[in-house]
């Protein structure tokens, strides 16, 4: 029983991996998708940690709003290229950028992790149990999803006193970790009555046992084509509240900070460079992770597969 | 129906209960109190003490619930002590062109999600339908922020076509001028919630659309010889707009509750606006009403789609 379990599992995640590749084969906007996300990624995450913490605190007055491709001295009397040109305090634009997604991307990365495994555990519980234990989970989900989000994590961010990344994404998942409950439940309860549940608990499996290792398995595609659609919208939700003043302290740029330097008038027509590669970068991020989690989500449902 | 209707209102009062709790155990976190506007030199902070106590504000959590709650009931949200008005004036002011905004949003998101997803549904799989999927997943990914934002530099600061903020010109004058100013000032965001809304509608009832075309009863109204356009309309399209109708009631209730980023985005003074500058104020008495009233509507929402459903679907109704 045992060894069949492994070999199913296996076969399982072999013809997923498979369906995969074929799927990114036959979807060029897929395949450039991920290409274009993981590029990027790589790039901002490893660039992000030489940057030091001055380059993008500092203010030199001096240097305000300099065009892009223009050059500065230093102290050390070394030219510095400002490929992005610089912000009203004089910082690199380019710099400001890559350290900005690199926080806007962690947190969102980070949030979309942590709501997707508490709705995997609740949504699993739920479903498997049934009964009074998934009345009262659903009842508890429904009740919290009147509270408006966006408010609540508003007041959060100011009742807070001192907060950091972490705290963010603690905030976030305070307010939004039923968000995938439901989901996770209806593709469970699919399949909680099948043969394979059944015969796993006649062969005497624990439950945690047959909720994780034999049904989860069973719809983790799904999961995770759901996963990569929501993090598009966690990177959205992180830049909304940056951009209304609600996210990161200032010492901490993110991509909606820098957005947020738009609502100044002249920022917006005259000096485009300090909020617009900022809204290119947003713009590339979504809509890739968009297409990437299409592309997933047929290769995991085959009947929209495209090949 | 009128069982039902008894059963979801007597269902909606714990959850409302529940929620005025959590309510006030947020307020009580704020920083800040109705006091905080009046402290200045004249008064010594004993003083200060003794409004307090007399205001009530040193009693136990429950005595000062059970009296809010009270208050809430007979229509008394309070006093912003930053605008020194009424909470109840306050919105008063501004959830008229909240509504006007939402209203028209909600009309061209439907004029426009509607021909879309019977379009595509009618080509499935040719160019415009190709175009319209790509459209959707494109509104979907990206931020509501970018789109604003976009929208404001094109027909605001580049073409110079609309207004970039307010509900209203101050030059206007009469009623019949200030009316117009209202609606040149609303179509830009309007447009902008409905780009954003569309997704939904569209991907509901193309999906609808499409499943339904194979069902028995579709295959039958053919065999008996109905027209094609008579099968698409009066059987296909009226079974497909079902799902949307259990949105509406949503719909129809946020158009009170107005759009936080939406509002301060365009800088339309409505609901949505008047919470973000609260946050920013730290106006703890406008921060409550305005998150009690936005849960209230969420929970009439819920209801109002669960009985439109059983109205317009006899089998909900039955079971």
């Amino acid at each position: 029983m045992k060894n069949t379990n492994v070999e199913l599992e296996a076969k399982e995640k072999v013809s997923f991996l498979s369906n995969l590749k074929r799927e990114f084969k036959k979807d060029k906007a897929g395949l450039f998708s991920l290409i274009l996300v993981s590029v990027l990624l790589i790039f901002i995450f490893v660039y992000a940690i030489l940057i030091k913490t001055g380059d993008f605190v500092n203010v030199n007055i001096m240097d305000q709003y300099l065009t892009p491709f223009s050059s500065t001295v230093n102290e050390a009397g070394k030219s510095i290229f400002h490929i992005l040109g610089t912000d009203d305090g004089g910082r690199d634009e380019f710099k400001l950028l890559v350290v900005a997604a690199r926080n806007s991307l962690f947190i969102a990365i980070a949030y979309t992790i942590i709501t997707q495994l508490i709705g995997l555990l609740v949504g699993l519980i739920s479903a498997y149990n049934g009964g009074i234990v998934d009345w009262l989970i659903m009842r508890f989900i429904e009740f919290l999803a009147l509270i408006p989000t966006l408010m609540a994590v508003m007041v959060f961010v100011t009742i807070i006193p001192k907060y950091t990344p972490i705290t963010l994404i603690l905030v976030f998942t305070a307010v939004t970790w039923f968000a995938n409950v439901r989901f996770v439940r209806s593709n469970a309860l699919a399949q909680v009555n099948m043969d394979y549940v059944k015969a796993a608990k006649l062969s005497g499996a624990s439950p945690f046992r047959i909720m994780f290792k034999e049904i989860l398995p069973n719809m983790s595609s799904l999961i995770i084509a759901d996963a990569t659609l929501s993090l598009a919208g966690n990177i959205g939700l992180e830049v909304g509240l940056a951009f209304l003043g609600f996210g990161l302290p200032a010492a901490s740029p993110s991509l909606g900070t820098l957005l947020n330097l738009a609502t100044d008038p002249e920022n917006m027509t005259d000096r485009l460079w300090v909020w617009l590669p900022s809204a290119v970068l947003i713009v590339l991020f979504t809509i890739s992770i968009v297409t990437i989690g299409q592309t997933i989500r047929r290769a995991a449902d085959q009947r929209q597969s495209l090949s | 129906m009128w069982k039902l209707i008894i059963k979801r209102v007597l269902l909606m009062i714990p959850q409302l209960l529940l929620m005025t709790l959590l309510v006030f155990w947020l307020a009580k976190f704020m920083p800040g109190d109705p006091f905080t506007g009046k402290f200045s030199p004249q008064l010594d902070l004993n003083q200060l003490r003794e409004m307090r106590k007399a205001a009530g504000l040193d009693d136990p959590w429950y005595v000062q619930y059970v009296r809010w709650i009270g208050n809430v009931f007979h229509g008394n949200f309070g006093e912003s002590f930053v605008m020194k008005k009424d909470v109840t004036t306050l919105i008063g002011q501004r959830i008229g062109n909240t509504v006007m905004l939402s209203i028209f949003g909600l009309i061209l998101t439907y004029l426009i999600g509607i021909p879309m997803a019977v379009a595509a549904a009618k080509k499935e799989g040719k160019f415009i339908d190709n175009f319209f999927l790509t459209f959707t997943s494109i509104t979907f990914g990206i931020p509501a922020v970018i789109v604003y934002l976009f929208l404001i530099f094109m027909f605001g600061y580049m073409l110079h076509w609309f207004p970039t903020t307010g509900s209203v010109s101050l030059s206007a004058e009469g009623p019949i001028q200030i009316f117009l100013s209202r609606i040149y000032h609303v179509i830009l965001p309007a447009t902008a919630y409905a780009l954003l809304g569309t997704v939904g509608i569209f991907n509901y009832l193309r999906v609808g659309l499409l499943d339904t075309r194979n069902l028995d009863f579709i295959k039958t109204a053919r065999a008996k010889g109905v027209s094609e356009k008579a099968i698409f309309w009066k059987h296909n399209f009226r079974n497909s707009v079902l799902p949307l109708a259990q949105g509406f009631g949503y719909q129809i209730v946020s158009i009170f509750g107005g759009a936080v980023i939406l509002e301060t985005i365009f800088n339309f003074p409505g609901m949505g606006q008047l919470f973000t500058n609260s946050v920013t104020t730290n106006d703890s008495a406008v921060i409550t009403t305005l998150i009690l009233f936005s849960g209230f509507l969420s929970l009439v929402g819920a209801m109002l789609s669960d009985l439109i459903l059983a109205w317009v679907d006899p089998r909900v109704r039955i079971s």
